[in-house]
């Protein structure tokens, strides 16, 4: 039981760790917003593993939810995207400062 | 068939509330798209209208039963979360004007009516699953709405650093969802419901995935340490949309971080020892946040900054609640009044200043600064003395009602023994007062402000007013109500 959710678990929280660096490292916008939804996957990862581990549909059938709301997620960040991309014609995170002091 | 069967029975006078703000948001948007733009007035009081039916079925027919996971009882959570859509909604009429695109304004209603109802429906639940789902719907209408003046860069940048933040916060408190989900090994339809977690507690997923919850929810409501994106989006974002932001969403978060903290039972012997380490997390976050969000403060000039580190350091004091409540359990019975009553005096004051801020005549607001007031008190001496009320509120002066809130909260934790929370906040109050008042003398100075001009419109003169007087009478109406 453990040993099966172990090999689960782990690829599931080294995705998650991936997606946090790059949210934290990367510059370009686009990237960021492929790692949050990195992350997303990782956690659906986490449920469905432990749902298989204990036999329990319940998870799963969780994880469907949490990919149609990540499926309207992208739709609403890919647009606001495009139209910062039309604005400031860049998407990188060193070149955006309006805001601030 | 045990799912249909629930489907069929499913009480929908518990959601009468979330249903008709959703349904006539719905309908407003329909309209907007169907009918020609001559009736864009009327569709925009069908909005009104659908938002005050919401808020009086609250009253007249109060929600007595939950079900499938919806808590009964919090029609006063309902209550400050429709009336801050409400404001919001009155306040884009100014806005819209200013920006010149009169015919958007429909559907920028309809979705702070739709992000109103699921942050309800957030605060309300009793199951992992609906407050994930419910969360994630009001986030996403907030990311369109932060970017709806969708030609200032301000505005943009501002909805692309929520989307950010929101996209890593929503991914947390699932990862945090799935760790509990695995810790409770709880199968079939009672699945993640707050009732069944006792069983999983000694599980070592379940500390993981309460930190990690905590973790998605302190990004939601701004708290160290994931507070560092609350003065950009303020900034940028449409002032009313800023307004829901400071407001409806703190709201909505706290009162989940309370609810969950009561539910998962820390009480029980074998939990003595997580709950000491949840208590010490959660005592020093408040101290760094109130910290951090009065000092921030100090040096601000721009008035959108200002309100989001006011945000943070009032989200820093509704945390000494809940770890007044952590810490002493017994204070349950006036944990739920005096958190609604710190909270409606935060909602009030907040909106009156936001009501003016939203008066000047630059679109986006986003480079106000307090020099922008100078002279105030002598132009506008009605809108000047509402905010100065609505300031001394945020400072907690007496008698208004941020002060009596502070003081319940104060009294709180002193039965509950944290005196080094009791210290850091009159430490942070008084910190505060400097910033609120540099806001204050810049009304009173007698030069006259920079050449943004300053135009109030009737409609949101009354509104400063009114909210003002409320901040007054709100402590004479409640305070005996709560048995003070």
């Amino acid at each position: 039981m453990e040993e099966y959710l172990i090999k689960f678990l782990v690829p599931a929280l080294m995705l998650f760790i991936t997606g946090m660096l790059g949210v934290m490292f990367k510059r370009n916008i686009i990237t960021i917003f492929m790692c949050v939804e990195m992350m997303l996957v990782a956690s659906m990862l986490v449920f469905v593993a432990f749902a298989s581990a204990t036999n329990d549909i319940s998870g799963a059938v969780f994880a469907f939810f949490v990919m149609a709301i990540a499926a309207a997620e992208v739709a609403v960040g890919l647009a606001v995207i495009t139209k910062l991309f039309k604005v400031e014609n860049t998407v990188s995170t060193k070149e955006l400062h309006t805001l601030g002091d | 068939m045990e799912i249909s069967s629930n489907i069929e029975f499913f009480n929908w006078a518990s959601i009468k509330m979330e249903a008709t703000l959703a349904v006539c948001a719905i309908l407003t948007l329909l309209a907007t798209a169907c009918l020609p733009k001559s009736f864009n007035k009327i569709i925009s009081v069908f909005a009104f209208v659908g938002m005050y039916v919401a808020l009086g079925i609250n009253f007249v027919f109060p929600i007595e039963n939950g079900h499938l996971g919806i808590l009964p009882q919090n029609n006063v959570l309902g209550c400050l979360i429709v009336m801050c859509a409400i404001l919001s909604a009155q306040m884009s009429f100014y806005f819209f004007d200013k920006l010149g695109r009169t015919e958007y304004r429909n559907e920028f209603i309809a979705l702070i009516m739709i992000s109103a109802a699921s942050l309800i429906i957030f605060g309300r639940s009793s199951n992992l699953m609906l407050a994930f789902v419910a969360l994630e719907c009001a986030t996403i209408c907030l990311y369109i709405l932060a970017c709806f003046n969708k030609d200032s860069s301000a505005s943009l940048e501002a909805s692309t650093k929520y989307l950010i933040v929101g996209g890593v916060s929503g991914a947390t408190l699932l990862l945090g969802i799935a760790f509990i989900y695995g810790a409770s090994r709880i199968s079939g339809i009672d699945f993640l419901y707050f009732d069944n977690f006792s069983e999983g507690l000694l599980n070592k997923f379940f500390l993981v995935g309460f930190i990690l919850i905590l973790a998605g929810i302190f990004f939601k409501i701004a708290v160290f340490p994931f507070q560092f994106w609350a003065p950009d989006v303020y900034q940028g974002s449409p002032t009313p949309v800023s307004a829901f932001f400071a407001v409806a969403s703190k709201i909505a978060g706290v009162v989940f971080l309370a609810r969950i903290c009561i539910w998962f039972k820390f009480d029980s012997v074998e939990l003595l020892g997580a709950k000491e380490h949840i208590l010490t997390a959660i005592s020093a976050v408040a101290i760094i946040t109130i910290l951090i969000g009065n000092l921030g403060g100090i040096t601000q000039q721009k008035t959108k900054r200002l309100m989001a580190f006011s945000g943070i350091s009032n989200a820093g004091y509704l945390l000494v609640l809940i770890a007044s409540l952590l810490a002493q359990p017994k204070i349950l019975d006036s944990f739920g009044p005096v958190m609604f009553f710190y909270l409606g005096a935060y909602m009030f004051a907040n909106y009156a200043l936001f009501f003016a801020i939203n008066q000047f005549a630059d679109a986006d607001d986003s480079l106000q600064s307090l020099q922008d007031y100078r002279g105030l008190m002598r132009k506008r001496p009605t809108v000047a003395s509402g905010m100065i009320v609505s300031l001394a509120s945020l400072a907690g002066i007496p008698p208004t009602a941020g002060f009596f809130g502070k003081v319940l909260i104060l009294i709180l934790a002193w039965w509950a023994q944290l005196y080094w929370l009791i210290a850091v906040m009159i430490l942070g109050s008084a910190i505060s007062i400097y910033y609120y008042f540099g806001w204050i003398r810049a009304m009173l100075e007698k030069s006259e402000g920079s050449e943004a001009s300053f135009e109030p419109t009737p409609s949101s003169v009354q509104t400063i007013v009114l909210l003002s007087i409320a901040v007054i009478v709100l402590s004479v109406v409640v305070l005996p109500i709560l048995g003070v």
